[in-house]
């Protein structure tokens, strides 16, 4: 079953490159799939080029979606660190 | 006389003679096809880029291991962001695409980075426009490995001045600096990785100058400055002599804080002497320290060790870390603070709880005490560790004396445990919170050293949130209130007899250093690159001055 929340960019300077490197960190050893959608695009959260595409600015709403057994805990550290991350 | 203006990237004034690099392009046809074999299989090509892009995301990352010490631990990071890009696997994607449908590995790999980049050059934000650049940047990388040409451009001139369309972070982390006096790129912006890195180098640049960069003769007499952001090809007496001087005034700047390296930080009137620390995020960051003639390391944030991973660092793990950090600096004391975390730093593999109010949650040592599978291991490895140099033990977050008595007990507890394998420490707080600022003389009877954090300080005295930008106005470390509680914090250390250290960002902070001073406390501890230049301010203060300064601003003056 998939989970679905809708999150603003937390940080001021935008969902930048330091940033991508995070996240993809932050759910490496999380057995989900994680995607992110924004500004009517998609992005695997494994895909740093993609993410970039998005174009997720600060305050960008970005939806996170996540597949798999440990999906909770995935879509809770990922909706956090958009929410939170001051990289 | 010809000026040319872009954007400046980096500052510094150079003149020095021109050198124009143009890597070969990509050949279209599959880089085997006029090989005995026939046709490349496309299978084969894709498995040949596969092998250079990991390659390339190899070097990157090594690049960003051996940068850290020359630039610094966030200059540096770029190039593992880069790292990540070789190995996206949209561009992967890309180029099974192109080679599917006959195209070489090489060629491919531009396209595709292309295609990618140029989705990013239709983004509204400038920040993440500039991103394209990083993505033709690695994939012309992953082109050059494939095609096995050299890695990047030759320096002809004892002075060159180089002109490219673009250059990588990677490819001018390789440069020879002794040769390379300055930058010009057609591409690019101040907020371009290479521009970053130009400036953690101290090499001056100007970028985004656009194709005219192409037209310099090679040889030609060039004037860059890349503060203005122009460059001056065949520059005039006048313009040269004007350059000079300012080169001069350069380099006798940079000098000077050289020499102080070895010098102590003592006031002008001689009436004071204060010992400059580092604030390290990383062991290898031991090297930067020493080199700017650290007395030590003031601050060393373990949080390294914890953060991005799913689990935590077993013992052995930050026994090494924290060795090699103490080992680096022996006999010089360096001061581990124990992990300073909480409900506003993420850390997966705690499963912390999102707090409605993180900033006045379960953070510093309010976590630490409670979670005994942090702490235990944590103080095992530095009390391990303690042999190897000079350990002092630092507790964040501090608000009662009961924490601090339970911390101590914990420690003795570890150590007792380890026997003969534990090293000597010293065991300090960091004051943080008002509260412990206003209990200074009731824990500074506690511990062994004390190190006022300013940045939280300011920011729980005032009630402001430093990250809020409309109230960047109110969040001032020298406001009167903060200061009366650094005051009461060094009276209760002298009463003591323990050092009082200053170990936020006000502690490099320009305006601030003189009240500090005058205020009493012992210690700064600063990033090693803004060491030279905390010592020389130091040094060109009049102590009695100092002291005026700080009764001043503690009335409100």
């Amino acid at each position: 079953m998939a989970l679905e929340q809708t999150v603003a960019v937390g940080n001021p300077t935008g969902f930048h490159l330091r940033s991508v490197k995070k996240l993809i960190e932050l759910v490496r050893g999380l057995d989900a799939t994680v995607t992110l959608a924004a500004n009517g695009k998609t992005a695997a959260v494994r895909d740093p080029m993609r993410l970039l595409t998005l174009g997720a600015t600060h305050g960008c709403p970005v939806t996170v979606r996540a597949e798999g057994p440990a999906a909770a805990a995935a879509l809770a550290a990922v909706v956090h660190f958009l929410e939170e991350d001051r990289t | 006389m010809e000026r040319w203006a872009g954007a400046p990237a980096s500052p510094g004034v150079a003149v020095g003679r021109a050198a124009v690099w143009r890597p070969a392009a990509a050949p279209a046809l599959p880089d085997g096809a006029a090989g005995p074999g026939g046709p490349a299989d496309p299978a084969r090509e894709l498995e040949r880029f596969r092998a250079a892009a990991a390659a390339v995301a190899r070097e990157l990352a090594e690049l960003e291991q051996t940068m850290a010490p020359r630039v610094g631990e966030a200059e540096a990071a770029l190039f593992g962001a880069q790292a990540l890009l070789a190995e996206s696997p949209s561009l992967e994607d890309g180029v099974a695409r192109r080679v599917l449908a006959g195209a070489g590995a090489a060629a491919a790999v531009l396209g595709a980075g292309d295609e990618l980049a140029a989705e990013m050059d239709g983004l509204a934000d400038a920040y993440l426009r500039q991103r394209a650049g990083d993505v033709r940047q690695v994939a012309a990388r992953i082109a050059e490995e494939l095609s096995g040409r050299p890695a990047g451009p030759i320096l002809p001139f004892p002075d060159t001045i180089l002109f490219a369309h673009d250059l990588s972070p990677a490819a001018l982390a390789r440069l020879d600096l002794a040769r390379l006096r300055g930058l010009a790129c057609a591409a690019g912006g101040a907020t371009s990785h290479t521009a970053i890195l130009a400036r953690g180098l101290g090499v001056p640049a100007v970028l985004g100058l656009g194709p005219v960069v192409e037209q310099v003769a090679p040889g030609v007499t060039v004037a860059l400055d890349g503060e203005a952001g122009t460059v001056v090809v065949a520059p005039d007496a006048a313009t040269l002599d004007a350059c000079a001087e300012q080169a001069r005034r350069q380099a006798a700047g940079a000098t000077a804080l050289a020499d102080l390296k070895d010098l102590p930080a003592t006031t002008a009137d001689g009436a004071r002497t204060l010992a400059l620390l580092a604030n390290l995020g990383h062991p290898r960051e031991a090297a930067a320290a020493l080199a700017a003639g650290a007395a030590g390391v003031g601050l060393f944030r373990t949080e390294f060790l914890f953060l991005d991973r799913p689990d935590l660092p077993d013992e052995d793990e930050q026994y090494e870390a924290y060795r090699a950090m103490l080992a680096a600096m022996a006999p010089r004391p360096v001061v581990l603070r124990t992990l300073d975390v909480g409900g506003d730093k993420p850390l997966p593999a705690l499963g912390l709880e999102p707090e409605p109010n993180p900033m006045l949650g379960c953070r510093g040592i309010r976590l630490w005490l409670e979670r005994e599978d942090l702490a235990v291991p944590q103080l095992r490895a530095m009390l391990r560790a303690a042999a190897a140099g000079h350990l002092h033990i630092l507790l964040p977050m501090v608000t009662t004396l009961d924490e601090v008595r339970r911390a101590r007990a914990l420690v003795e507890q570890v150590q007792a445990g380890l026997g003969a394998a534990a090293g000597p420490y010293r065991l300090g707080i960091m004051v943080e919170v008002p509260a412990a600022a206003l209990q200074a003389a009731s824990l500074a009877a506690l511990v062994d050293f004390i190190s006022i954090g300013t940045n939280d300080l300011t920011q729980y005295t005032l009630a402001v949130d430093r990250q809020q930008e409309r109230l960047a106005d109110l969040y001032q470390f020298l406001h009167p209130a903060v200061l009366r509680l650094v005051e009461l914090t060094v009276a209760a250390g002298r009463a003591a007899g323990i050092p009082v250290a200053v170990c936020g960002e006000a502690a490099a902070d320009p305006r601030a250093i003189p009240v500090l001073l005058g205020l009493g406390v012992d210690e700064l501890s600063v990033p090693p690159a803004a060491l030279p230049r905390v010592k020389a301010l130091v040094r060109s203060t009049d102590y009695t001055a100092a002291r005026a300064a700080a009764r001043r601003r503690l009335d409100g003056q």
